[in-house]
């Protein structure tokens, strides 16, 4: 679909406002004059909830201002309320030809204090897409995952509604040596080439055909069952690939906060550290102190737990031979977990073992079983021979070294806890203190990703290995080996392609930004866009975070959104605050850059910008307690 | 004016679009990609896709 151009956005009952945006027809821009609190922060928001997260994943996930997730409802009403945004927009076939879709996504629920953090409680969400007047009925996650095929909008609704909170966020990543994997991997979605997504499904889709035609051939159970192995097998190796994909948005998100809290956390420091107050510097140098300790007490603990080979002493070797070999001959060790018995079990309602039929109580203890049977790493670890090393490891000093270490703690709390701050100061410790356990929170949680993900891509080793086993055994499928094997040799060359191309569109995205800039800008300002480096603006060759002032970087992420849009039309709100003289020249460069630009302008931006942008007069928003 | 514009997001698109054109013909030996680009695969049937395969991709 090309030339895609929205015509009316209708916003009902969003927390108690409604509000009706209608765009001029195709070919044309729009302007909308609209005062403060009238609804363009929200108008974009809302577009993003609606595009960027399905039905099924709506509901927690609106985000408003700073406010994330945020309520939707009407938070001073009472009962049953229903919230609804429809967006009108049409596009062109390769043939030309119009095609008009209306979206709607209709929430239902109320108002509720008891409700933690967004004091509403949803009860349903629902999305429609009408294609061409009705002709076709998209709803649920459908409408989703059609939009995003058709329209990628869901890669790209963060670029394409556009405002100056996204512009500040492209500002702070661009300018921070730490975030660059975050650049890295918003142009990587954005070089994603559909032609080649497009290719891997087909791909997929042969290897379900080959195998769809291996079941109908296969008569034999125990086969039946090695093929629902390894159907289930390809399934998981898809599930796990997406839900890396998931984990890394999630770690980029969390990086970016990360980021901006240990800049103020730095801030806050600076100023502890600069205090000339007597009380400040004492409470500073017995934390700094304090701190130090700690960190002897964590390394002596690390140093116990990797040598804790060495903490049992050769007079127990014998012992633990002895409970080894009990638990082997009088344990009643559980078999192994058979986890195609049981599935095979759960699928035929029949016991495998016995041939008993399974009532529904049977049922629940059979899927019961694999939390009660031995991993056979269990059964090897019983069956292996236990041998001990000499240990050198000193109990009595790195006991005595710990307590010492703990007792100089209590001191320094004892003298921490006497010492009398003003409130001002007492307030900035605090403070401190609340964004020393944030990041500690965060820097886990990004961990705790980190091991995520390379969990998963163990799990996808796994499942590989499996998956080449489990093809081996099937008779039906040795025939058809020659095509199960060219599918992954070519999965893997698409593969390879696709890195190629993102390599190749770093270049291309930095020669193109560096040229847009200097097109609003003028000659003398340009742009790059590197691996090491990150996104900088340059003057007169010179490239630094601080170049071009306020206004250049905000260009620069004009521009670099452009780059990640994947759409012709661009929705902006607030567009010419803070750009100062550029705004001629920005507005010439939105009309020639996008198919339809639609401005959600404060009253004071629309001088030097609105009429170059549009020869219509700017349609007036107000802010009314009903329609406006 | 809207000729000394750039044109960022057609620029990049045109560009990748070289990049893939480009790929493509690299790729293009691989039997399975052949057909993917000629377009056939999803209408041949699976001992089809056998035969070409195992005459080498002809």
């Amino acid at each position: 679909m090309n030339d895609l151009h929205f015509s009316m956005i209708i916003v009902s009952n969003y927390r108690g406002r409604n509000f009706t945006l209608k765009m001029n027809g195709r070919g044309e821009n729009t302007v909308f004059k609209m005062d403060g609190n009238t609804g363009k922060t929200t108008t974009i928001e809302l577009l993003r909830w609606c595009f960027m997260h399905s039905q099924s994943k709506a509901e927690g996930t609106f985000r408003h201002m700073w406010h994330n997730p945020a309520h939707i409802l009407d938070d001073t009403k009472k009962g049953l309320q229903e919230c609804e945004i429809t967006i009108h927009f049409s596009a062109l076939d390769s043939n030309g030809k119009e095609h008009f879709y209306q979206f709607n996504r209709y929430a239902k629920g109320e108002h509720d204090e008891r409700v933690p953090r967004l004091n509403e409680k949803i009860y349903s969400i629902q999305d429609t897409l009408e294609i061409d007047r009705g002709s076709e009925v998209k709803t649920g996650d459908e409408v989703f995952n059609y939009l995003s095929q058709e329209f990628r909008f869901n890669d790209c609704a963060e670029y394409f509604c556009f405002d100056g909170e996204k512009a500040r966020e492209v500002m702070q990543i661009a300018s921070d040596s730490k975030s660059i994997s975050i650049l890295l991997g918003l142009v990587n979605r954005r070089a994603t080439h559909p032609k080649l997504e497009e290719y891997k499904q087909k791909l997929n889709a042969l290897r379900a055909r080959v195998l769809e035609e291996a079941k109908s051939r296969i008569t034999d159970r125990a086969l039946e069952r090695t093929m629902a192995e390894l159907t289930s097998t390809i399934r998981d190796i898809g599930l796990a690939q997406d839900e890396i994909t998931e984990i890394k948005h999630k770690s980029e998100t969390l990086t970016l906060a990360l980021n901006q809290i240990l800049d103020e956390s730095g801030d806050i420091q600076k100023q502890i550290t600069a205090t000339q107050v007597k009380e400040m510097v004492e409470l500073n140098n017995f934390q700094t102190e304090q701190k130090g300790v700690i960190e002897k007490v964590q390394q002596i603990r690390d140093s116990i737990y990797r040598q804790s080979q060495n903490w049992i002493c050769p007079e127990v070797a014998d012992e633990i031979k002895s409970i080894k070999m009990n638990v082997k001959e009088k344990g009643k060790l559980p078999e192994p977990y058979r986890r195609d018995l049981i599935q095979s079990c759960l699928d035929h309602k029949r016991c495998e073992i016995c041939g008993r039929p399974l009532d529904k109580n049977s049922e629940e203890n059979v899927k019961k079983l694999g939390l009660q049977v031995a991993p056979t790493n269990v059964h090897e670890f019983i069956d292996s021979s236990f041998s001990m090393h000499p240990s050198f490891f000193n109990s009595k000093s790195t006991n005595a070294s710990v307590t010492q270490l703990i007792e100089q703690n209590i001191t320094l709390e004892e003298k921490i806890k006497s010492i009398k701050l003003s409130d001002k100061d007492q307030a900035l410790i605090e403070k401190r203190a609340f964004y020393e356990k944030r990041i500690r929170a965060m820097q886990e949680e990004n961990a705790t990703n980190e091991r995520e993900i390379a969990d998963r891509k163990d799990w996808i080793v796994e499942l590989n290995r499996a998956k080449q086993d489990l093809q081996g055994k099937i008779g039906a499928l040795k025939e058809n080996k020659v095509i199960l094997d060219n599918i992954d040799e070519s999965l893997k060359i698409i593969d390879e392609a696709e890195e190629k191309i993102k390599q190749k569109a770093i270049q291309i995205i930095s020669s193109v930004i560096s040229e847009g800039v200097s097109s609003i800008l003028g000659e003398k300002f340009s742009a790059t866009f590197s691996q090491t480096q990150g996104l900088m603006l340059g003057e007169d060759g010179f490239y630094g975070i601080e170049k071009g002032g306020y206004s250049g970087r905000l260009v620069l992420s004009y521009c670099f959104a452009e780059a990640m849009t994947l759409v012709g039309p661009i929705i902006v709100d607030t567009p010419a605050g803070n750009i100062g003289d550029a705004r001629p020249k920005l507005a010439a460069h939105l009309v020639a850059n996008h198919n339809q630009v639609i401005l959600l302008c404060l009253p004071t931006e629309l001088e030097n910008f609105a009429d170059i942008v549009s020869k219509k007069t700017p349609v007036t928003v107000t802010n009314k307690a009903g329609d406006s | 004016m809207k000729e000394k514009q750039v044109v960022i997001q057609k620029r990049i698109d045109e560009v990748m679009h070289e990049e893939f054109e480009k790929m493509i013909e690299e790729s293009s030996k691989d039997p399975l990609i052949k057909l993917l680009l000629e377009n056939k695969l999803g209408s041949m049937s699976i001992k089809q896709i056998k035969d070409y395969l195992k005459a080498g991709g002809r």
